[in-house]
């Protein structure tokens, strides 16, 4: 079976490119608006990675790594961050709430699909 | 062509179109300088060129483009309206009509004869070279031949903290493995006893050596989540002279005794084994057989699941259900006079209520079960699945592409979604244009996306969904994203913003549905020449639908198209301010609070703090000037409009309200805050709110008053 990612991001381009790039690199793609909207869908569904935006309403994508850090059974899961430029700041916040990578927007499909491979084994 | 239902829906369209080509062709013919009559014409041409294209009608497309190029030089003063050119017009016009009537098979000196007079017109004006110019294609970028490769020796041993950010060092050897054959030795050194061991914590520690082309900034990526916590150690220790797997298992020996030495030591061992010449080593130790073997199964390609993609299957679920033809007026009457009973039944209900007789309470019970499933199933009749119409999309997407060159394929989504029959009419033609658009300005040059590390294949995702009370439509391309300089540049230079506006880029992109604006610099026959999303954006507020765009560089461009259910009957929420009773859309409300005079006495701003939120109101007694006085306690109906909160104060909070709205004609129509009209149960009327206006009313007095 097909490993499952989430992407999370507010722009619907960027979430529509990711599911081009994933499906074509073999994975299953479910897509969420915001982090609340990502919160509700990990109520039905199992994803393998989680790929979300920093800046989103409703719910960044720092909140929303770190709850997900906490949920039963995510500790290990891994998470990607999107980032638009990678400021060591920013690295340092998203590793502190258990963030295992990020991927600097705008990324070739090559790239994430590497980075993807390399967090999902 | 097949009479298939895609060309009987043109024809249907087409002959409507050609009674308007003709209506305005006569229009002209008597004043040839009326302004909407060449709009009319130019239009319409414009229309049949994209649904004609769409439905197989390739000759109707062409004829339908020439008529529009030639209306374009019109548009543009560049020549007038001769009598030539109108009989000519009317000409193509008979040729469109034989054409669909009898699906008769095109005249190819027809087409010539318009081609050749339309080719005059051009060099009239001068613009006969820019259609020419598009099919220009770069040579192939020459691979540059893979460098040499190199010898690095890395120690990798992760911070014992490395699961818990849910990161495995299997997929970072993976990842070395892929710039190269990989030898792994794993440190066993600092395993603790099972007893002892911490199953959550990474205990081991690797040294590798790797033979690749690429150079050390590179490998270093498949590092950059870890880098700073665990230790990373990598160099190259051998240029230009790679191994290959075989060569670098024979210096496994050296690299196990390594392990445990500090890196300089472990570096120059394995340097020294280098310099000496190698004989064959077949001994292997228990340690790293097993390493040994995960170093061979890494490179397999990640396996291509395509997913499918439903234009095949689709058939499958079209069972066969007898169908009937239904004239769509005869369904709108009938809607409307559900609507009426639906209202009727509101009066009755409240009679009942007031006259507490047991027969007519039974009565109006089993009258309200029956009137809402006949609303339900009325409605019903209406609502058509979208994957219907998604199937024309195909056929345009597939011809559009091989028209320009570009390779592009449709992935839709939500195909048995439900939308209003109604809707998906009026969208129709946005929605071409909104695809035609993807393809022709969206998706670059296959050679462009090869560039950008794309699949040279196009790709156009289509998707519906329904999201509470709305149907969501997305329509958006993998291509390049907008260019937002342009599109500034051009606002500016037609005085649309000045130069000096501050904008953000999603302000700049909402400006292509400015009408003239739009970007493309040559005019091919497929997208508009700015006809269009001025126009898309019209029909879609029309149906009280928003329309957005989203735009990311090097990824692509999405339009977003968010419509009401339905349009007939809504949920609504009564309310009443002093005599006056109003009906908001439930959808868009999200709570109610109560708001105490005292609330506001000590200030005059019109906000509320909602459990630590403040959110500002209007008070519609002050919009709509209502002179009763004011409740000691008013109500604060709260509504949410895209991100924002905003309160509309009213008196009092009725109920829900079944809502059939009415339109309420040119007088009124223009009323901000004023959607439409209802009737109610004892037979008074209600005022539909528009809340998004109110919501733009709210925030923009809050502001002033902010100042």
């Amino acid at each position: 079976m097909a490993q499952k990612i989430l992407v999370v991001d507010d722009s619907v381009t960027v979430r529509q490119m990711l599911q081009f790039t994933l499906t074509e690199g073999g994975y299953e793609v479910i897509e969420a608006e915001n982090g609340e909207q990502a919160l509700k869908l990990f109520e039905n569904e199992t994803p393998d990675l989680l790929i979300t935006d920093l800046n989103m309403p409703l719910m960044d994508g720092i909140t929303l790594a770190g709850t997900v850090r906490k949920l039963p059974g995510k500790r290990f899961m891994p998470i990607l961050m999107l980032t638009t430029e990678s400021s060591e700041a920013q690295k340092q916040a998203a590793k502190s709430v258990g963030a295992s990578g990020w991927i600097t927007k705008p990324f070739k499909p090559n790239q994430l699909l590497s980075v993807v491979k390399m967090v999902l084994k | 062509m097949t009479n298939n239902p895609i060309s009987e829906t043109f024809k249907y369209e087409a002959r409507e179109l050609l009674t308007q080509l003709e209506d305005a062709l006569l229009e002209l013919e008597e004043n040839a300088s009326s302004i909407a009559a060449i709009e009319q014409v130019f239009r319409t041409a414009h229309t049949l060129k994209g649904s004609g294209a769409m439905a197989g009608f390739t000759a109707v497309a062409e004829m339908a483009h020439e008529l529009e190029s030639a209306f374009d030089m019109v548009k543009s003063g560049c020549i007038d309206v001769s009598p030539e050119l109108i009989s000519l017009a009317l000409w193509v016009a008979d040729f469109i009509k034989t054409a669909i009537n009898e699906n008769e098979i095109p005249d190819e000196a027809a087409l010539q004869r318009v081609r050749a007079f339309v080719h005059t017109l051009k060099q009239i004006c001068g613009v006969v070279n820019a259609e020419a110019a598009a099919n220009v294609v770069p040579a192939d970028p020459v691979l540059a031949e893979a460098a040499a490769t190199s010898l690095y020796f890395l120690r990798f041993i992760p911070s014992a903290d490395l699961f818990g950010r849910g990161i495995s060092p299997m997929g970072i050897l993976s990842a070395l493995s892929e710039y190269g054959p990989l030898l792994k030795v794993a440190h066993l050194g600092s395993v603790p006893a099972l007893e002892d061991m911490e199953p959550e914590e990474c205990h081991l520690g690797w040294d590798m050596l790797l033979s690749s082309s690429a150079d050390v900034n590179e490998i270093r990526d498949a590092f950059i989540f870890v880098e700073g916590e665990s230790e990373v150690h990598l160099e190259a220790i051998a240029a230009g002279r790679g191994l290959d797997l075989e060569g670098l298992n024979r210096l496994r020996p050296v690299v196990e005794t390594g392990c445990d030495l500090s890196v300089d030591e472990a570096r120059s061992e394995i340097a020294k084994a280098l310099a000496k010449p190698s004989e064959p080593e077949p001994s292997q130790s228990a340690a790293t057989v097993l390493v040994h073997a995960e170093s061979v199964s890494t490179s397999s390609t990640p396996q291509r699941k395509k997913e499918s993609t439903p234009d095949r299957s689709d058939s499958s679920d079209n069972e066969r259900h007898d169908f009937l033809r239904v004239r769509a007026d005869r369904l709108d009457t009938l809607i409307n006079l559900v609507g009426e009973l639906v209202t009727l039944q509101g009066r009755l209900a409240s009679a009942s209520l007031r006259l507490h007789d047991a027969d007519l309470t039974s009565i109006n019970e089993e009258s309200e079960r029956l009137t809402f499933s006949l609303r339900r199933q009325v409605l019903q009749t209406r609502m058509v699945q979208i994957g219907t119409t998604f199937h024309r999309y195909r056929r345009l997407v597939r011809d559009l592409g091989q028209e320009l060159g570009k390779d592009v394929e449709l992935i839709t989504q939500g195909e048995k979604t439900e939308i209003d029959k109604t809707m998906i009419d009026r969208l129709q033609d946005p929605f071409v244009h909104l695809v035609r658009n993807c393809i022709d300005h969206g998706i670059d040059s296959p050679e462009a996306r090869r560039a950008a590390g794309k699949p040279e294949k196009g790709r156009i995702r289509l998707t519906a969904s329904q999201r509470g009370t709305h149907i969501v439509l997305e329509i958006g391309d993998d291509g390049g994203g907008l260019d937002l300089n342009k599109i500034r540049g051009k606002a500016e230079r037609l005085g649309i913003i000045s130069a000096d506006a501050d904008l953000s880029d999603k302000e700049v992109a909402e400006l292509i549905f400015h009408s003239g604006l739009s970007t493309s610099e040559s005019i091919t026959k497929i997208s508009g020449r700015g006809v269009g999303m001025d126009a898309v954006k019209e029909v879609v507020q029309e149906l009280r639908g928003t329309i957005e765009v989203d735009s990311v560089p090097g990824f692509g461009t999405t339009f977003l198209v968010k419509l009401p259910l339905t349009l007939a009957i809504i949920e609504g929420l009564l309310v009443k301010v002093g005599k006056g009773h109003y009906v908001m859309p439930l959808a868009e409300v999200s709570e109610c609070i109560e708001l105490r005079r005292s609330q506001t006495a000590d200030h005059d701003r019109n906000l509320v703090m909602v459990r630590g939120e403040i959110i500002p109101f209007l008070r519609l007694r002050e919009q709509f000037s209502v002179v009763e006085e004011t409740p000691e306690i008013e109500q604060v109906v709260i509504i949410q409009s895209r991100n924002d909160r905003v309160g509309i104060v009213v008196d009092k909070v009725v109920g829900g309200h079944q809502t059939v709205i009415k339109s309420l004609g040119e007088m009124c129509s223009h009323v901000p805050g004023v959607s439409g009209a209802t009737i109610l149960g004892d037979g008074g009327v209600a005022l539909t709110l528009d809340l998004p206006k109110l919501v733009e009313i709210a925030k923009e007095k809050e502001s002033q008053t902010n100042v």
